[in-house]
């Protein structure tokens, strides 16, 4: 081991440049992976316990589900819906509960308690996680004897702890009562009220958290049969909690349920789940994947470069009698501290890179989002033994090959693991590794986020075939690829012709290095072309939307306490006003409901010029939805939507139009919503608009808002303390499209990440072939040449690979533009045109050129630096 | 062979080696027979690619030959496995190459202590016998000195007390002076025949200088892959004259 060590160690100091870049390369790809797991696990968390600590901390399931009125058999419809893991019936309503004295006192019965009764199907209960214990046990389902689990408040009071009995029952209801002779009396024939009262023993007590703290602590949670029984004389209103499956895409489920019930979905738990989220956060961890399958593909073959620099030191050590487990020892181990090294630098640079976004607001789910707290999760550990894993991997091949190189090749000073058939297998194991063996490990820690719908599975086969391709094309046709970088420095070699014959002539002697590198480069710039279109699809998006929803509009928020109708008639004085729009009267009930006059709403969108459709909305439970809900939760016009009313009833409303016209508000920025009548509001959820605090005005094209501002203030007058606040829809439309610009600066990042690896790969490239060409380049010196040829011939070379890497990845971006955009549409549910990447194809094979001549700058100086004497003499 | 010679250390009979050259199979080795035995100098001559180089690969197994037997050690190496040639080789060869081949990154003290790590020893616990060896090779104080700071002969002295410090009996000597000045060859080859007197090493010197195979104790000459027939000289203090003249009738 001692031999290695020193080797190793060498090695690594006396080929410090080598060393830095490939640990570098490693580095920045398990970096970029850490980062990205990093912040979508902090993002998620953050924001979930953001809502989470709004909630109080009071347990909620994810979903709450009440089946319409008349449904029958709701348990086995819930049931047979797909992407429920469990569906808990249960309902909630007083419970008098009745100790055992301590000391009971002769012919006294003590008083009652009043509690809070759950009752609850406990078979399916663990799944939901809704409770912890204190001490005891479980309920166990289907069991003889009636069970409690008893809130620890309620413990406390009364002293309460498992094994005990306590005698339940419901609260008696007082009898009917007359009114006789200025008396209320009880009504001849009625009844005293004696409710069944049943012996439970208690079998644990809850912990203050979760369900424990539901009606502050008093609370008895009793199996739903047992709970039926107390209430057999009663009517109770049976609910179901619902535990989706963990890869179900909430959409659909929403969807699915929406036919026959009513659902209250707990907010914490849609963070990050809406389909644009999902598509965005696969994306960005789509692209973390791309670093590091593209900071390993570089790293395999600097490792495999490196060792045919080194054959001759292998061949050495054979001949000194040194066996072939000794060799493969000494690599080995070089390769574990230049993996390790990178592994660490690498978990720590992407921890501190997503310590750093998170606290420049940008997350996964975009930007502007302050998230408190940091965590690192345990993932991030597996993820970078994966990168170091296969770093190793990938170098333990060429470690094989070396260890079976002819020692007698390797002494000739001849290069044993250039023949065609190392090359090849080399290439097919690379490329079975990254694209196939690394995908599989990544996203078996990394997990597809939402369901794996058929467009996800199509859009993850795609990226990882491009990348298979990318790996390919080296291996198929490497002299093809150098060809054509010879062509394209024949011009230069006019302009050039000492550094151009000599670049020309190593690339052809080069080919599967010119070809790695061109690809790794083209792979980069395919990646931007493709998120550039992609991102000019998203804006083209949002500006169809906002030529409906938001152009010839104007926002007004934070208005003090006005009378709408008297703002409205004085808006409604200017002739270029359409309508006014209310934005207080909402609520969720399953998602955004807000409440309009329809009486505003008869000069635009779908209601104008239609009476029958304002029938329908006024009278027959008609709502208009938007552009976006219609998409991801799959409604169309003539389906019904069921809606929880305050009272608990299920209310079933008729979509009639699908428009995005009415109901948009920027605050909060919510485009999922369905627009009803303000009297519903009013009836179902006692919301009213009398006196909004937000509204938005809809103009003609030629309406100046202005013009609306100044009479809105004008209405306000000395009203307006509070500072009334506008926005107008141009103004809106310009931040809605800056917004996605600003949410994209996280893969731009990642992006340039790659780019860096890309670059590296070309320098590490270009360094190693320097070093092994110094005997040549000493001899070129000593005939003349001047040190600005031997530059210009290094960066010529560089400069042909980037202009060659930026065409394909023009090309091949181009070409995957529109799938990903389908892809993406697929997932996210929006209307996506078709944009190409535009000027962004230009400055990226500038960039392409500009990074590998950038590259070159480390070689060319080393190779200057070279002493041609000792060159010519050692050939080192 | 002279009397002090004992058992044959390492022999070769009938050895056959092929080269594929485009489509032509040539033959390197055409049934070469050669014995080296204990504390014996012997010296190959012939030109470039007439096999020399070859037939030490073969001798060290390295190579294997295509036909033909190969005993080293009284070990038949073309029986021998991987893993048995490996030691073998180890624990009987020291090696001296034209090319010196001392690893770049290692000091000339680290270099000269490679054979004992391989061998799973602690060079730095021989430093001292290390760096005795190299003063008695006119290193002294280039111990720490990594090759490229050294000349062509320091480079093959540091070769050479690498081949020494593991004691192995059997020294393959490939054009160990086709590198170096004249005079910088003329020490190596003084300090190898020291070698063979001093220490009693065998020594097989594979060569084109005339001036190196002086030095032997014996001389044979490799022509188109055979040995010249009933051409051999004997040493040491060969006349150099004699060498030429022998090379002269082979036409070499």
């Amino acid at each position: 081991m001692g031999l290695a060590i020193t080797l190793a160690r060498r090695s690594l100091l006396q080929r410090p440049a080598r060393s830095l870049f490939s640990i570098l390369g490693i580095a920045v790809g398990i970096a970029t992976v850490v980062a990205v797991y990093t912040l979508d696990t902090n993002t998620i968390e953050g924001l979930k316990a953001r809502y989470s600590n709004q909630d109080d901390q009071e347990w909620k399931p994810e979903f709450e589900v009440s089946p319409s009125p008349g449904l029958e058999d709701p348990h086995s419809k819930l049931s047979a819906i797909e992407g429920i893991a469990g569906a808990a019936v249960f309902f909630q309503n007083e419970v008098e509960l009745l100790a055992p004295p301590a000391a009971p006192a002769e012919g006294l019965r003590p008083a009652p308690s009043r509690a809070r009764l759950l009752a609850v199907d406990a078979e399916v209960l663990p799944l939901m996680d809704a409770y912890n214990l204190l001490e005891g046990t479980d309920l166990q389902p289907d069991n003889d004897i009636p069970e409690a689990l008893i809130g620890p408040k309620l413990a406390q009071r009364l002293g309460l702890q498992p094994g005990m009995q306590v005698d339940l029952s419901r609260p008696a209801r007082s009898a009917p009562r007359v009114c006789i002779d200025g008396q209320m009396q009880r009504k001849r024939g009625a009844q005293e009220d004696i409710p069944l009262t049943l012996a439970f023993t208690i079998a644990g007590i809850l912990t203050p958290e979760k369900l424990g703290r539901r009606a502050n602590g008093e609370i008895v949670v009793v199996e739903y049969e047992w709970g039926d029984r107390l209430y057999q004389d009663a009517r109770t209103n049976p609910r179901y909690w619902v535990q989706p499956d963990p890869v179900a895409n909430l959409e659909d489920l929403q969807s699915r349920l929406a036919g026959n019930f009513a659902y209250d979905m707990s907010r914490s738990v849609v963070i990050g789940q809406a389909a644009d989220e999902t598509a965005y956060r696969n994306g960005v961890y789509m692209a973390g994947l791309l670093a590091l399958m593209l900071g390993l593909y570089v790293i395999f073959h600097t490792l495999s470069m490196s060792l045919v620099e080194r054959i001759r030191e292998v061949g050495v050590l054979h001949a000194l009698g040194a066996g072939r487990r000794q060799v493969g020892r000494i690599f080995l181990l070089e390769a574990l501290i230049l993996s390790s090294l990178g592994g660490a630098l690498g978990l720590a640079a992407g921890v501190l890179l997503a310590k750093g976004l998170l606290g420049a607001g940008i997350t996964t789910l975009g930007t502007g989002k302050l998230i408190s707290g940091f965590r690192i999760p345990l993932g991030v550990l597996p993820l970078t033994a994966i990168g170091v894993g296969t770093a190793l991997l990938g170098s333990v091949f060429p470690l094989l090959r070396a260890r079976g190189a002819s020692t007698v090749e390797a002494l000739r000073g001849e290069k044993a693991m250039e023949d065609q058939g190392t090359a090849h297998s080399f290439h097919i194991f690379a490329a079975l590794l990254i694209a196939v063996l690394l995908p599989a490990l990544y996203f078996t820690i990394v997990p597809v986020i939402g369901a794996a719908s058929s467009a996800l599975v199509a859009s993850l086969l795609l990226a990882v075939g491009v990348l298979g391709l990318l790996l390919a094309v080296p291996l198929l046709i490497p002299g093809v690829l150098a060809t054509i970088c010879r062509l394209l420095a024949r011009p230069l070699t006019n302009l050039f012709p000492f550094a151009g014959a000599m670049a020309s002539h190593t690339m052809a002697a080069n080919p599967r290095r010119i070809a790695v590198s061109s690809a790794a480069i083209a792979l980069v710039c395919a990646a931007f072309v493709g998120l550039k279109g992609m991102t000019a699809s998203l804006q083209g998006e949002v500006g169809d939307w906002a030529e409906v929803a938001v152009q010839n509009k104007v926002w007004a928020r934070n208005l003090p306490k006005t009378d709408f109708e008297e703002l409205s008639a004085a808006l409604h004085e200017l002739p270029e006003v359409l309508g006014v729009e209310p934005g207080s009267a909402r609520t969720y009930s399953p998602f955004l409901f807000i409440g309009l006059r329809s009486s505003e709403l008869t000069e635009y969108g779908p209601l104008a010029n239609d009476p029958v459709m304002r029938e329908k909305f006024d009278e027959q439970h008609g709502i208009i939805i938007s552009g976006r809900i219609a998409n991801n939760l799959g409604y169309a016009v003539g389906d019904d939507v069921q809606v929880r009313t305050g009272k608990g009833e299920v209310i079933g409303f008729e979509i009639i139009a699908i428009s995005d016209d009415y109901g948009y508000f920027p605050h909060p920025d919510e485009r999922m919503y369905g627009v009803v009548n303000e009297r519903y509001m009013k009836k179902y959820f006692c919301v009213e608009i009398e006196s909004p605090e937000s509204i938005a005005v809809r103009m003609t094209d030629d309406g100046d808002p202005d013009s609306v501002i100044a009479i809105i203030r004008s209405q306000l007058g000395g009203k307006n303390k509070r500072g009334a606040r506008f926005i107008t829809g141009s103004g809106l439309r310009k931040i809605q499209i800056d917004d996605i610009k600003h949410d994209f600066r996280l893969f731009d990042l990642i992006l340039s990440l790659t780019a860096l690896l890309a670059a590296l790969g070309v320098l590490n490239g270009q360094l190693l072939s320097a070093l092994e060409r110094s005997k040549e380049l000493g001899i070129l010196r000593a005939l003349g040449s001047s040190k600005a040829q031997i530059s210009g011939m290094v960066w010529l070379e560089s400069g042909v690979m980037g202009l060659f890497g930026g065409l394909l990845g023009l090309g091949l971006g181009s070409l995957l533009s529109p799938v990903i955009i389908r892809a993406l549409e697929a997932l996210s549910g929006l209307e996506l045109p078709l944009k190409g990447a535009g000027v962004w194809h230009w400055i990226t094979l500038g960039a392409a050129v500009l990074i590998t001549l950038v590259a070159g700058a480390y070689p060319v100086w080393r190779m200057n630096r070279t002493d041609s004497v000792r060159a010519i003499r050692t050939g080192g | 062979m002279t009397e002090e010679h004992n058992q044959i250390l390492a022999s070769t009979h009938e050895l056959y080696r092929f080269f594929n050259q485009g489509d032509e199979q040539v033959a390197v080795l055409k049934g070469l027979s050669l014995d080296v035995h204990e504390n014996e100098f012997v010296c190959v001559m012939g030109p470039s690619g007439s096999g020399k180089s070859t037939l030490l690969h073969v001798l060290a197994g390295l190579d294997k030959a295509d036909a033909g037997k190969t005993h080293l050690s009284g070990v038949d190496l073309d029986d021998a496995t991987e893993r048995q040639r490996t030691r073998l080789r180890r624990d009987m060869i020291g090696h001296v190459f034209q090319f010196f081949n001392l690893l770049p990154n290692l000091t000339v003290l680290e270099n000269v202590g490679v054979p004992l790590s391989i061998k799973g020893r602690k060079a730095s616990e021989e430093a001292e016998r290390i760096k005795s060896i190299l003063a008695r090779l006119g290193l002294a104080g280039r111990e720490g000195a990594f090759p490229h700071e050294l000349s062509g002969g320091e480079m093959q002295r540091v070769s050479i007390a690498r081949a020494l410090i593991g004691d192995q009996p059997l020294l393959l000597c490939d054009e160990p002076t086709g590198n170096l000045a004249q005079q910088a060859g003329l020490e190596v080859m003084q300090l190898l025949r020291e070698l063979r007197e001093q220490d009693h090493k065998s020594i097989l010197l594979v060569t084109h200088n005339p001036r190196d195979a002086t030095f032997a104790d014996r001389v044979l000459f490799l022509v188109d892959g055979e040995l010249a027939p009933d051409i051999e000289l004997k040493g040491p203090g060969i006349p150099v004259e004699k060498v030429h003249e022998i090379l002269a009738q082979l036409h070499i």
